[in-house]
């Protein structure tokens, strides 16, 4: 199908000009929670900025820092790394002391191209090296010696869209579950699209206006979950009806994360307003035999994010998409025994979009390390959130993290 | 309106009705089974106490987990003594076996927490595994879990101080919160701050220098690979200590002595206990004052505890009924219960359902445990609930069972205890009733306060989509995902 018979909606306001009758919430629209129709039957949409969006992309397991970005020209790296070290001729160099893995060949041309940043051994302070509780660190924004019951995309939601009525969910994740980056304080339209058995026929057939025709006012928490059982299948039923009539204007690699991608392009070309989607790849717990499978999972993730740039960038969408990388922590400098590296620290990642300043940020790690000794961080993970909610999402960062961090230049 | 007097009475004879009965049963355990609550009626609350609770038995647990237990602790001694090669690929194979055996004990457990006879103990045992948190994350060796596990069956019978010692100083608590690496001259806090703040007294109860204090008494302690804990004097620091304005040459004991003499440790445990059983706001200090200071004279007897609690008239409070939501383990083992069916004998349909409702088997993501309430409901966890209802609605697809999963049901069959999903014969004639007449039987067979009006209208809509057996199914999958069955 052609694209021109598509105008893609950029704003809010033209998404709602366009789509104001056609949501098909309006069925429900004397049983679904208020603020699923609100907006759609006052149909004036409030004034606001261009729609910005952050793509969330987590590598999962720890992401092996050094034999992605690799300092080539430093004897340490060969001296920590007989094994593993990847030879110079082979990498994408990015400048005269880096090398791209030599999977990523697109990431080193996005690098080129001014659309994707380095930000350098980024990690934080007392870092802990059990994979669950630095995912939670890195989710919630704590420090490693503090708890959070609320992740930092969900108090930004606190802070900043509460209360706005909107019949798409602000945060989305595709898997099968929630990551803690959404926990929040308020009630938000969040949701979870689950990878497997999704549209499958189920006894759920008409289930959504069984449960729209129940009374569950008698107590508090009932009506919550009717409330939250509604917009989980109202929003279920709108995803996949946008999925589907989906044509993607590049070719996206066959593995898990470009179809993931490609699934947000298509929800953010639908003009759905989600502000916030996040994606996860894992398998990067890479103990024994790492090149093999850590090439993979290069080769998935450059070839993935670069057609979900060059997507968004032909349906004229790019201007307002942020993508991230994170990991919950890098791997140690020294390869061990069994060709592979153990739980680390810091490490680099990644920001791609096109409306970035500059491309390397952060301090290379040093990498005069004693054997089985960790990188020390020199950007903490913080910095970067503070910057994206500062420079991206236009709101003051204390309002999510408390304290104040050094902004980068990225945007 | 209940007086902190009054609110600790028995419930007077004649407020024991059949919806009472519900609530014991459902909160005390996890189903309402129509069979289970019949007895429960008819025994009475102090009599259903002493059937359910009144006599504690260990876990059992299959062969392999238990020869790993054997053989588990040389192995890790073997270990230290290996070349580097050599040590790495045995500590591979460890984490294997960890990962394997850590699975079957959660299946085990399932099963053992399933039999009805078991839910009131096992849920008691979760709601100290909730209180003295260790996880499977931070521990990550399935025989020590197993044995903090079976610490909290052996004390349930006695105080919560020497339920407390005998945590302490378990290894899976020394690794966890790092009390083996706590030693004169630089000792962790990390452990004397949980014990206050999360185990005993709750925050605000004691000063940041009780913590430091109580943390240099606490030195000492380690942990060997084979699991062996020993008290190293030459690790301990003897010097004084103030700790809760005493002073003296204080040793772990000493700590939790001192921490019993304070305000806060009487009505600590009896407010989790409320939270975690009652309402998840727990109940003040007001109403809890007259129990903490009888438990309190009971020199901190659980079983004092426990058998108050639940006989209590506030226990039965109106307003407290029918209005908490399940985590998913009071979820799923409740489904199981109410619908007569067994344990699926594989992670892949018991161990992962779990985690995607958001609660991985003795895994919670921190010290601190579950947030449960609210907490447990999102998109992606109601999700997995449905999809766990549907699954036990539509046979077992024969087709996609692996090889391990024939053998596994094999022997289930052999024991008897495999009925994994509901008889579609049953269906057939649930598609006889008529709508109301529906509604009705399965608002009071699954529901914890029915009220068949709320179920009705759902039927009729699902009327127009489907018939026979499908709607049937269809309407009993309404049933176990509507509102009123997240809740009991």
């Amino acid at each position: 199908m052609p694209d021109s018979t598509f105008n893609y909606p950029t704003t809010r306001r033209e998404f709602l000009k366009q789509s104001a009758s056609g949501l098909g919430l309006v069925a429900f629209s004397s049983v679904a929670p208020a603020f699923l129709t609100q907006s759609v039957r006052a149909s004036v949409p409030d004034a606001e900025k261009d729609r910005t969006i952050l793509v969330l992309i987590q590598l999962a397991g720890g992401n092996d820092g050094l034999n992605t970005l690799v300092p080539f020209e430093d004897d340490n790296y060969y001296r920590l790394r007989p094994k593993l070290g990847l030879r110079k001729d082979e990498l994408h160099p990015v400048t005269d002391q880096l090398g791209f893995h030599p999977a990523c060949g697109e990431m080193a041309e996005l690098y080129r191209e001014g659309k994707l940043a380095i930000v350098q051994n980024v990690g934080y302070p007392n870092p802990n090296r059990s994979h669950f509780r630095s995912m939670e660190i890195w989710e919630t924004a704590s420090g490693s010696d503090e708890y959070l019951t609320t992740g930092w995309m969900g108090r930004y939601f606190d802070n900043c869209c509460a209360g706005i009525p909107t019949p798409d969910p602000l945060g989305l994740n595709i898997g099968n579950e929630l990551p803690d980056i959404f926990l929040s304080g308020r009630e938000h339209n969040i949701f979870s699209l689950a990878n497997t058995g999704r549209g499958k026929r189920t006894t759920g057939e008409g289930m959504k206006e069984a449960i729209a025709k129940g009374d569950f006012s008698m107590s508090e928490n009932a009506n919550f979950l009717q409330h939250t059982l509604m917009n989980a299948l109202v929003t279920e039923s709108n995803v996949l009806k946008r999925l589907r009539g989906y044509q993607p204007m590049a070719a996206y690699p066959a593995n898990a994360l470009g179809r993931n991608l490609r699934d947000v392009a298509a929800l953010i070309a639908s003009g759905q307003e989600t502000r916030v989607y996040f994606v996860s790849l894992g398998g990067f717990d890479t103990h024994a035999n790492q090149l093999f499978r850590h090439r993979q999972l290069m080769e998935q993730l450059s070839s993935a994010m670069a057609a979900f740039q060059a997507d968004l960038a032909a349906h004229k969408l790019d201007d307002q998409v942020l993508t991230m990388t994170f990991s919950e922590f890098g791997r140690r400098p020294s390869e061990n025994v069994s060709g592979g590296t153990d739980h680390g620290t810091a490490a680099p990642l990644f920001v791609m979009g096109s409306k970035l300043k500059g491309s390397l940020f952060g301090q290379a790690p040093d990498l005069q390390v004693a054997k089985n000794k960790d990188l020390p961080f020199s950007t903490d993970f913080r910095s970067v959130y503070s910057t994206i909610i500062e420079r991206w999402f236009e709101t003051d960062p204390t309002r999510v993290l408390e304290k104040k961090h050094p902004l980068i230049d990225f945007i | 309106m209940l007086t902190p007097e009054t609110a600790w009475e028995p419930l007077p004879k004649e407020e024991w009705t059949i919806e009472t009965a519900r609530h014991l049963a459902v909160r005390l355990g996890f189903s309402v089974n129509p069979a289970l609550v019949a007895k429960v009626y008819e025994w009475g609350p102090e009599v259903s106490l002493q059937k359910l609770l009144g006599k504690i038995e260990p876990l059992t647990d299959r062969g392999e987990v238990a020869a790993m237990r054997e053989s588990m602790g040389e192995r890790y001694q073997e270990l230290q003594g290996s070349n580097p090669a050599k040590k790495r690929e045995m500590r591979q194979m460890l984490q294997k076996e960890n990962r394997q055996s850590y699975a079957q004990y959660g299946l085990d457990w399932y099963a053992f927490a399933r039999e009805p006879g078991h839910s009131a103990q096992e849920k008691l045992v979760l709601f100290f595994q909730d209180v003295w948190v260790v996880a499977f994350s931070g521990v990550r060796r399935t025989p020590t879990l197993m044995d903090y596990q079976d610490r909290i069956r052996r004390n349930l019978g006695r105080t919560y101080p020497e339920m407390c010692r005998d945590l302490a100083i378990s290894p899976a608590m020394l690794r966890y919160l790092n009390l083996n690496q706590s030693r004169k001259g630089s000792p962790n806090e990390n452990f004397a701050r949980e014990l206050f703040e999360l185990f005993c007294l709750g925050e605000g109860q004691y000063t940041e220098e009780d913590i430091k204090e109580a943390a240099r008494a606490m030195t000492g302690w380690t942990v060997n690979q084979m699991d062996e804990v020993r008290f190293v004097r030459q690790r301990h620091d003897t010097s004084r200590k103030k700790l809760f304005g005493e002073t003296g040459t204080f040793e772990l004991d000493d700590v939790i002595e001192l921490v019993f003499k304070q305000p806060a440790a009487a009505r600590f445990l009896p407010n989790e206990l409320a939270r975690f059983y009652l309402t998840d706001d727990g109940l003040g200090d007001r109403i809890l004052e007259p129990l903490a200071e009888n438990w309190r004279a009971s020199g901190f007897s659980l079983p004092y505890l426990v058998m108050t609690f639940f006989r209590s008239r506030v226990f039965y409070e109106p307003g407290f009924r029918g209005n908490m939501i399940k985590s998913p383990v009071q979820y799923y083992l409740g489904l199981l219960q109410d619908l007569d069916l067994d344990v699926f004998p594989s992670p892949r349909r018991t161990n992962n359902i779990l985690r995607t409702m958001g609660q991985p088997f003795y895994n919670p993501p921190n010290v601190r445990g579950w947030v449960g309430g609210r907490n447990w409901i999102n998109s992606a966890t109601l999700a997995a609930r449905r999809q766990f209802v549907e699954s036990l609605l539509r046979p077992l697809p024969a087709n996609r069972l692996n090889a391990d999963e024939e053998e596994a049901i094999a022997e289930a069959e052999a024991a008897g205890r495999a009925q994994f999903t509901v008889d579609q014969g049953q269906l057939q004639k649930l598609a006889e009733m008529a709508p109301d007449q529906l509604a009705g039987a399965l608002a009071n067979r699954f529901h914890v306060s029915p009220r068949p009006e709320t179920l009705l209208p759902m039927f009729q809509e699902l009327q127009s989509t489907q018939a026979g057996p499908r709607w049937a199914a269809a309407c009993l999958a309404a049933t176990l995902t509507a509102p009123p069955y997240h809740l009991c």
